[in-house]
């Protein structure tokens, strides 16, 4: 499944002047400049290309973390597997 | 300047659909939020809003008028006759031609549209209903009141999202106030709960999936609404003359643009509209008693509208109250801040003031006395009714006692 991460990699990096090869899984979104706004547009775009329902409020703290790449392609990962096994 | 008076109310609302159970709902803290009936939500995450509930249209009109109003010019027409007949006015021709009518709305036919698409695209329907333009325009609540009632002055609708109401409560004040007109119609009106503005809505979010909680450290977003409510405005001494009951004296009205982001409020923004407000009142900080926020129930707004109230009032703002009616309402768009204008009124009448309902937990954030729960009873000298828009809009009203 590494190429999750690398689709959340691009998705994001369309969102940040900073390139896709400088973004890792320890990336945070604060350090690349990626706000709240943004972040509901990656969403969107993670949503539809993945074709999953993200349950993101910006308005709560989520029972997914969203702080760092890592953390929302393992995001990605378990909404993926649920549905899979549904 | 000639001095304004508020001497009629009507409201289509989520409590209610008059003025009594409106002000009873807010008062108790009654909240109209509850699960979507009204449309289908199999295709909703959120399923929750503040829905107008038994409205009939056929109840309210000619069975041949109906196809020809969207939900929510109906609204606004329901509202605006009940304002009438709360104001005990009767037009006759001289008046109805000096009377404007000012109505606000965010989206306008939302309904008309939706359905509209849904059967041009999802079904393939050769053709649409031969009034769907006529049905969605926005200016179609102010069209119809005009027409319902005879009033043949000056008619347009306002739009600035979430700040319309108040603005069209605003421009119609500045009408009267320039003899313009002498007596106006004036609020908003909203029906924006269909499967694809939710659809917008939760593409945005910022919605709650259990209940508004404005000001509380557990809020989790907005919960939009629907309704409509219209303010009969008139000059003071014609109220007096014709021993009308006034509920309140419009005060002042201020205006700004954040011109910074087109979602996010803007303390500076808001802090300069109340500003011009109360420039306008011609009245100190220390005068407001109450404050009718915007209180939308986001982390964002709620913080930044407490940033902004501590800017204007400085250390007044410790003494003064503010309460959000959208825990009870929903946030109703267009209608919104006309609906909130209106219970401002009702509570420097009744001398109470109403409180946030559905509140958990302070924030440190909302550092106000925002009147958790239970209502107050107190006199209330002069208050200010906030909107604060999308698109950086921000209109705000002062009122005062008599």
């Amino acid at each position: 499944m590494a190429d999750v991460l690398d689709e959340v990699r691009s998705i994001i990096a369309k969102h940040t002047s900073v390139g896709v090869e400088a973004l890792t899984p320890e990336t945070r979104l604060d350090e690349i400049g990626v706000e709240s706004v943004d972040l509901v547009e990656i969403m969107f775009e993670i949503e539809e290309q993945f074709m999953i329902e993200v349950p993101y409020n910006t308005n709560k703290e989520t029972r997914l973390e969203f702080t760092t790449i890592g953390q929302i392609t393992e995001g990605v990962r378990s909404i993926l597997a649920k549905s899979t096994a549904s | 300047m000639n001095r304004i008076a508020i001497t009629g109310i009507g409201v289509v609302s989520p409590v209610g659909n008059n003025l009594e159970e409106y002000w009873q709902a807010l008062v108790e803290g009654r909240s109209g939020i509850g699960p979507i009936t009204s449309i289908p939500t199999e295709r909703l995450n959120i399923r929750i809003a503040a829905e107008v509930k038994n409205h009939v249209p056929e109840q309210n009109f000619d069975a041949r008028i109906v196809p020809l109003l969207d939900r929510f010019a109906q609204f606004a027409v329901i509202a605006a006759r009940h304002a009438v007949s709360d104001a005990g006015l009767i037009f006759g021709e001289e008046l109805a031609q000096a009377t404007a009518t000012i109505v606000g709305t965010g989206v306008g036919g939302q309904n008309t549209l939706d359905d509209g698409y849904f059967r041009l695209y999802g079904q393939n329907a050769a053709r649409l209903h031969p009034f769907t333009i006529p049905r969605l325009m926005v200016n179609a609540g102010a069209s119809h009141i005009s027409m319902d009632l005879g009033l043949r002055g000056p008619t347009f609708a306002v739009a600035s999202a979430c700040a319309s109401g108040t603005h069209a409560i605003g421009v119609a004040f500045d009408m009267i106030r320039s003899g313009r007109a002498a007596v106006a119609l004036a609020g908003g009106a909203e029906a924006c709960l269909t499967v694809g503005t939710l659809k917008g809505w939760e593409a945005l979010r910022v919605l709650s999936a259990d209940t508004c909680r404005p000001f509380s450290r557990t809020r989790s977003g907005l919960v939009l609404g629907e309704g409509a409510a219209i303010l009969v405005l008139e000059l003071l001494d014609r109220a007096i003359a014709r021993n009308a009951r006034i509920y309140a004296e419009l005060r002042g009205f201020g205006m700004s643009a954040d011109a910074a982001d087109i979602i996010a409020p803007n303390a500076e923004g808001s802090a300069r509209a109340i500003r011009a407000a109360l420039d306008d009142a011609r009245i100190a900080e220390d005068s407001i008693d109450y404050i009718n926020a915007h209180g939308t129930g986001t982390m964002l707004n709620d913080a930044t509208e407490t940033q902004a109230i501590r800017a204007v009032f400085g250390a007044h703002a410790d003494r003064l109250a503010i309460s959000s009616s959208k825990a009870v309402l929903g946030h109703g768009l267009g209608a919104a801040g006309a609906l909130e204008a209106a219970a401002t009124a009702l509570a420097i009448q009744r001398r109470v003031m109403p409180p946030t309902a559905n509140f958990e937990e302070s924030d440190p954030a909302c550092d106000l006395d925002v009147i958790p729960n239970i209502a107050r009873e107190q006199r209330i000298r002069c208050a200010v009714s906030n909107s604060f828009a999308f698109g950086g809009l921000n209109a705000v009203l002062v009122l005062g006692e008599v």
